[in-house]
């Protein structure tokens, strides 16, 4: 009987000493909750994410994901057993769609992984160390964002040649510029904060300043932009696997498929049909996400 | 119940707000911002507003012009009554025509009052044509008319220059100049009733003098009738005859501005004069009046202001005190004197 | 700006010269001899170092020479010419509509805030950006012109219909000049999906930013002075609280542009326009560098004018940035 009223008091010595951070945390939930759209993103996300897990456990036809050939099932429309139908080479569209989720996934997170790689410490030097350091950075910077970013990607892809890997590489290339933007500007504001300048005349070394104090104040934004950029980005691996540039057949990417579906249109409406779906549902998650968390993590910023 | 004398001999008062309660739905619950507003003003009368930030008056000037948002605000009952009418039950298109052109109203910070895009003219020429609209008979104004009129006001609000200026953005003007030309919007209408809501705030003191110079000559000039909002006193008393003072959504003491200086009544306005004035009391250093204003989501039961107050009994905590009359023209609402007879 | 050309330039050099493999070896073909292949080389100037060749690059640049097309043996300069008049009628076109119809959708869904207009706008502002364009373009194809022929399946005139005389080889402009009607008509109704499908995410951001800025607006104090001065409602949201909330607006407007650029790529190959996305596609699968590069550089190039005119665009509506 004494322990819990022990363990109440000490619940309550808790909850008063951290009544800000509690406020503010039923604050962000409150936000979140009350957008049905974010939500929306946030299951549209956990769905993908959780079909990219569980995907070989859930297809139907694993032999099909790549080589295989059925010619006597090609091109059957939607039935029981093959509820997207087949395609060209009989092959079940489900099953391939939901490995296609599986490599969307990885092709996502390398593309925004390596471009916060390269943007975010590029980002960081030119806003702390100002001067000839970021206009040099920041001159590149522009140069990158001058061309549309497909059109760049298109450029990149065709001198390395067609294929995944290339397409990862140029639209990393496409993608870094951004996030150096965006952390110049947070670095700039945040390099002439108080509490930076306290820091510093205290003696806290550079890279203490710069990974303690400034990184995490850059985090919400980044945040915010790496959810919206990852449906971004699959949808601009899906464009090269259209044009025929990015992933090649038989690999299952969505825009490759959708690519190899257009010759049977219209009557086989179906070999293209699916993936795009897929593909609009994904980027809708990420970009609902996004916003969602926007709101939540990065109120004054706008799209 | 009014709270100023109808014995004058000016027939009906100009203004009449009885018992008017509002509430605003917030985040955190229903604010009751304001709990049985009463107020009166005769034609070319000059009637000040006093109060503390958030005690309600801002919200008492634009529930008449009924410029509050209805959904998150709520006019539970009460009568706002202009020339006779009651304009909280006008329709919209009906609201449009009074604002402006019978009751028009000045607001506070000239910087985020003008549209920062469009010159002055084009928004003066805006309204003055749109204030045309409603009137009957005769010729449409023309904009070249419209035009010529607004540099007429301009010159009247003591603008130099302004057939030149006119044409300027409201950025290229100093805050005083931006001011008076809020005001010459205000009275393009030639309106009966002059809001002023806090219109020295945002100004330097010396530009606060000269607006208020100007708004005593223009009162003169125009016959004008004029409800001054203020939480500074003195901006107030150099300008208004009549003195109304609010505290937490009610007004507790109403009195000419002599009376309010010579005998303030009720508690809130003991402490707010003892508060500026050091030299005309005993008091060799200004007092505050301790406390802050109430939560008006959980108000105080009974009387608003007994929290802080330091005359307060066993009554003002249970009951909310009603309108009695000190003297002649002077009413307070204050438990302490509800004793008192009528007559002072 | 010309700094930005001049590292353009650069970087597209960079890019064409990193590739692997061997340019004049595909150019050549693969039953060539190893002098034919030399003599290619040559040609292309694929023998000299690579710093002389990148300055014989930037002359020829200066003098308007993008090179030559491995693939149609043409000059680049002379393909560009040919097929850039598409695009940019595709383009204007669908511009012009996600902003008309993005800030008036804007608009309404800030008035009518949280009606089935609103509702119906703002789902479709987040969702329209996520639809794959190409996708989207294929769909219809399938739904308006296969099953349904209300609109033809791609190109920018039917095979039968004799393309107007060149004036500005815009076929809408040049056919209305001309008195045209067959011609225009026909125009008009190859452009409406392509123009529909490369506007669409553009239409979405438009319309979701501009509305936002609308209710931004409509909150501002000067608004509740408009208001207590009497102007009415439609004066106050389509005059006053409009060209305040263009101005973030048309900031979209400039980035949208530059992804509809991008999206030509893909939306003139779904329905066959002879533009130079289409031209660019068929280049970068073939390892045309030239061409590659031609493009690239064109299109950056009018990205950056279309930033030049957003800029003026602000100056004319925001007067506390003009410096005069």
């Amino acid at each position: 009987m004494i322990r819990v009223v022990e363990g109440m008091s000490r619940l309550n010595r808790w909850k008063k000493e951290h009544d800000s951070q509690i406020r503010s945390f039923k604050l962000t939930l409150y936000t979140l909750g009350r957008s049905p759209l974010s939500l929306i993103g946030f299951c549209l996300v956990a769905v993908f994410l959780i079909m990219a897990l569980i995907g070989p456990m859930i297809i139907t036809y694993p032999g099909d994901i790549t080589g295989a050939l059925h010619l006597d099932r090609k091109l059957s429309a939607p039935s029981s057993s093959h509820p997207f139908g087949t395609d060209e080479v009989g092959r079940d569209i489900y099953s391939r769609v939901i490995m296609g989720t599986r490599l969307s996934l990885q092709i996502g997170l390398i593309i925004v992984f390596v471009a916060m790689g390269i943007g975010i410490p590029l980002g960081m030097a030119a806003g702390y160390m100002g001067g000839w350091v970021n206009e040099i950075i920041m001159r590149v910077t522009d140069i990158f964002l001058s061309v549309p970013g497909l059109l760049l990607a298109l450029a990149i892809v065709g001198a390395l040649g067609p294929g995944i890997t290339n397409a990862m590489i140029a639209l990393s290339i496409v993608w870094w510029p951004g996030y150096v933007r965006l952390v110049q500007g947070k670095t700039l504001a945040l390099r002439e904060e108080a509490y930076v300048e306290a820091a510093r005349s205290i003696g806290a070394s550079k890279l203490r300043l710069i990974f303690s104090h400034i990184l995490p104040n850059c985090m919400s934004p980044i945040i915010v932009k790496a959810s919206m950029d990852m449906g971004m980005a699959i949808l601009f691996a899906a464009n090269l696997g259209f044009i025929g540039v990015g992933a090649q057949p038989p690999v299952p990417e969505w825009g490759a498929m959708i690519s190899t579906g257009r010759n049977y249109l219209p009557d086989h409406w179906w070999l293209a049909t699916f993936p795009g779906l897929a593909i609009l549902i994904t980027v809708l998650g990420f970009n609902l996400l996004g916003d969602g968390l926007r709101d939540v993590l990065d109120p004054q910023s706008r799209g | 119940m009014c709270s100023t004398p109808k014995a004058e001999d000016k027939g009906l008062p100009l203004l009449e707000i009885e018992e008017l309660r509002i509430e605003f739905g917030t985040f955190e619950g229903v604010s009751h911002v304001l709990d049985g507003v009463s107020l009166s003003l005769e034609r070319r009368g000059t009637l000040g507003l006093v109060g503390e930030t958030g005690c309600g008056k801002s919200i008492t000037a634009k529930a008449i012009l009924r410029l509050l948002p209805e959904p998150p605000a709520k006019i539970v009952s009460g009568s706002i009554r202009f020339q006779g009418e009651d304009l909280l039950r006008k329709g919209k298109q009906d609201m449009r025509k009074v604002r402006g052109r019978k009751i028009a109203m000045v607001f506070q910070d000239p910087m985020t009052f003008l549209n920062p895009v469009f010159t002055i003219e084009q928004q003066l020429v805006d309204v003055i044509v749109a204030h045309d609209e409603g009137r009957q008979g005769g010729r449409p104004v023309s904009r070249k008319e419209a035009r010529e009129k607004a540099v007429a006001l301009l010159r009247d609000v003591r603008i130099p220059q302004p057939e030149e200026r006119i044409r300027a953005y409201p950025h290229e003007f100093s805050g005083g100049m931006r001011q008076r030309v809020l005001i010459a919007m205000a009275l393009s209408g030639s309106p009966d009733l002059l809001i002023a809501d806090e219109p020295t705030t945002a100004l330097d003191v010396t530009i606060q003098a000269q607006i208020l110079k100007l708004t005593r000559d223009l009162v003169r000039e125009r016959e004008l009738s004029v409800l001054l909002i203020s939480h500074d006193l003195g901006v107030v008393a150099s300008v208004c005859r009549q003195i109304a003072v609010m505290y937490a959504g009610t007004v507790v003491e109403n009195c000419s501005t002599k009376q309010l200086f010579r005998n303030p009544i009720h508690p809130y306005t003991q402490g707010l004069l003892s508060s500026i004035l050091t030299f005309s009391t005993r008091k060799a250093r200004p007092e505050g009046i301790k406390g802050a204003i109430p939560d008006l989501i959980h108000p105080p039961a009974g009387c608003r202001f007994h929290p802080r107050c330091p005359k307060a009994h066993e009554l003002c905590r249970r009951e909310k005190p009603e309108a009695v009359q000190i003297e002649k023209g002077h009413w307070v609402r204050c438990h302490l004197h509800s004793g008192l007879s009528k007559n002072g | 700006m010309g700094v930005t050309i001049f590292g353009l330039s650069l970087i597209v050099f960079v890019i064409s010269r990193v590739a692997p493999g061997d340019p004049a070896k595909l150019a050549a073909g693969p039953d060539a001899t190893e002098e034919m292949v030399e003599v290619i080389r040559h040609e292309f100037g694929l023998d000299k170092p690579l710093p002389y060749q990148y300055i014989l690059y930037m002359k020829g640049l200066l003098r308007g020479d993008f090179g030559k097309s491995i693939r149609t043996h043409r000059r680049v300069l002379d393909d560009i010419k040919d097929y850039l008049p598409a695009t940019l009628e595709l383009v204007f076109v669908s511009i012009g509509f996600s902003i008309l119809v993005g800030v008036l959708f804007g608009v309404l869904s800030s008035v009518y805030r949280d009606t089935w207009i609103d509702h119906g706008a703002r789902f479709f502002s987040v969702a329209g950006v996520a639809v794959p364009m190409f996708w989207m373009g294929i769909m219809l194809q399938i739904l308006l012109a296969a099953k349904f022929q209300v609109l033809p399946l791609g190109g920018r005139l039917d095979t039968m219909v004799v393309p107007p005389a060149p004036i500005t080889r815009f076929f809408l402009i040049d056919s209305l000049l001309l008195a045209d009607w067959r011609a225009f008509w026909n125009a008009g109704s190859h452009i409406i999906l392509p123009a529909f499908v490369l506007s669409f995410p553009a239409l979405a951001s438009i319309t979701r930013i501009n509305r936002a800025e609308m209710i931004e607006v409509l909150h501002k104090d000067f608004i509740l002075n408009e208001k207590a001065q009497g102007l009415s409602n439609r004066l106050i949201v389509w005059k006053y609280t409009l060209k305040n909330a263009l101005i973030p607006t048309l900031t979209m407007v400039g980035l949208r542009y530059g992804w509809m650029l991008g999206g030509t790529v893909l939306v003139e190959t779904v329905f066959d326009w002879p533009g130079i996305g289409h031209y660019a596609v068929s280049a970068a699968v073939y390892s045309d560098f030239q061409a590659v590069m031609g493009v690239t550089i064109v299109l950056g190039l009018n990205f950056m004018i279309a930033n030049l005119l957003v800029d003026l665009g602000y100056g004319m509506l925001d007067p506390r940035v003009r410096y005069d």
